[in-house]
């Protein structure tokens, strides 16, 4: 295939199904807002030791984080929290649906984006629970769960900053990039093949 | 799509197929050092973009933004004008702060532009063009945002949250993989000639 007609068919159907991921779909928001707090619950969420988090639903959308330390906790069940709300369906399904039609429309076999978007996802996966487990420890320290100098509270901020802001585009872009390609394949597509092949 | 072969050495050949991770390295290794200063380059100008003084720049480009939407609303019978970073008309007024200055898509494509190979001046055109189209795409969404919040104002929600940032996303890796066709074509016909 012609370079020019490859990125033309892999723009043509990055369009497609980039643009069908921003359509609203009935349902979609709950299912991901549900599957990001199961996921989070089992990974975070532990019953032993000083830290106890919970996921709360806030609506279809958004997920409440509540961070609470057990030792300022009043045995009537009072005392101070930190609520973190966050977007959940942003979080989960932009930058997986970005990942998705990233993997899907790129111009490689089938059996390679298959395993692209096995290793892909997991890779993003790990990424947004890193992101997500940053976060949480950043605003334990507004409940004396971790304590920082107001440089490193500030650097922290910044930090939580930089992640959450590219999460939706240089993570997913980055995973695509390095999960998909092989040298040669940039020979292919924007070059086309030499003359001695 | 060209298939090809995969090449096994024949027994008594004389050939020593490289290791599997040998292999995995010369068709990976570049991309995971273009991957490498990419994400670098991303640390970098995020950490850039938090500084005071580039808060301070971004500041006047949200006051320019402001101003120029202002004055495209007034072009088209919107009877606006804007205060600072506020757009205002009879109907409806709208503030753009910094985070709405897209400098997360600005620094998505110089991070993407500076890590790719390609020559210096390929890449400063590539940066001078997608700085200057980040902010007319910024500004298109700036116009459409106010008449949307004039006309469909119940939408206004999600175009802000859900459908610009998709559109923009769209927008920014279509000029990524643009400028690297164009550039890549570009310099393989300056080393055919």
């Amino acid at each position: 295939m012609r370079p020019h007609k490859t990125i033309t068919v892999f723009g043509g159907w990055f369009l497609l199904l980039f643009g069908l991921s921003l359509i609203p779909w009935p349902g979609l928001p709950t299912v991901c807002s549900d599957y990001f707090r199961a996921v989070s619950q089992c990974v975070f969420a532990s019953q032993a030791g000083q830290r106890s988090l919970e996921f709360q639903p806030l609506d279809t959308h958004d997920t409440r984080v509540v961070i609470i330390n057990r030792e300022l906790m009043q045995p009537d069940g009072s005392g101070p929290v930190r609520n973190l709300d966050l977007d959940s369906f942003d979080f989960t399904w932009r930058p997986g649906s970005l990942l998705l039609a990233l993997i899907l429309a790129s111009p490689v076999s089938w059996p390679r984006r298959g395993w692209a978007l096995i290793v892909g996802g997991l890779c993003l996966q790990v990424f947004l629970l890193f992101v997500l487990g940053f976060a949480i420890w950043n605003q334990s320290t507004e409940v004396a769960l971790v304590s920082l100098s107001p440089f490193w509270k500030q650097a922290a901020d910044n930090i939580s900053h930089i992640l959450v802001g590219q999460l939706n585009i240089a993570a997913p872009f980055f995973i695509w990039l390095m999960v998909t390609f092989r040298r040669e394949d940039f020979q292919h597509f924007f070059v086309g093949p030499s003359v001695a092949q | 799509m060209r298939r090809h072969k995969k090449i096994k050495p024949q027994p008594g050949s004389g050939a020593k197929a490289a290791p599997a991770w040998q292999r995995w390295w010369a068709s990976k290794g570049p991309l995971f050092r273009v991957g490498a200063s990419f994400i670098g380059l991303i640390i970098l100008f995020s950490v850039i973009s938090l500084a005071p003084f580039f808060q301070s720049l971004l500041a006047e480009c949200v006051q320019l933004d402001a101003k120029l939407a202002g004055k495209i609303l007034n072009g088209l019978g919107q009877g606006t004008h804007s205060a600072g970073s506020t757009v205002v008309s009879s109907r409806f007024a709208m503030t753009v702060i910094n985070e709405c200055s897209a400098s997360e898509f600005v620094i998505f494509l110089w991070a993407s532009i500076l890590a790719f190979p390609a020559t210096l001046r390929r890449k400063i055109v590539g940066l001078a063009f997608g700085t200057l189209a980040v902010g007319f795409v910024n500004l298109v969404r700036l116009v459409t945002l106010f008449l949307v919040g004039v006309y469909r104002p119940h939408f206004f929600t999600p175009a802000h949250e859900e459908l610009w940032p998709g559109l923009f996303v769209i927008a920014v890796i279509f000029f990524v993989i643009g400028w690297v066709s164009w550039a890549t074509r570009r310099e393989q016909s300056h080393a055919a000639a």
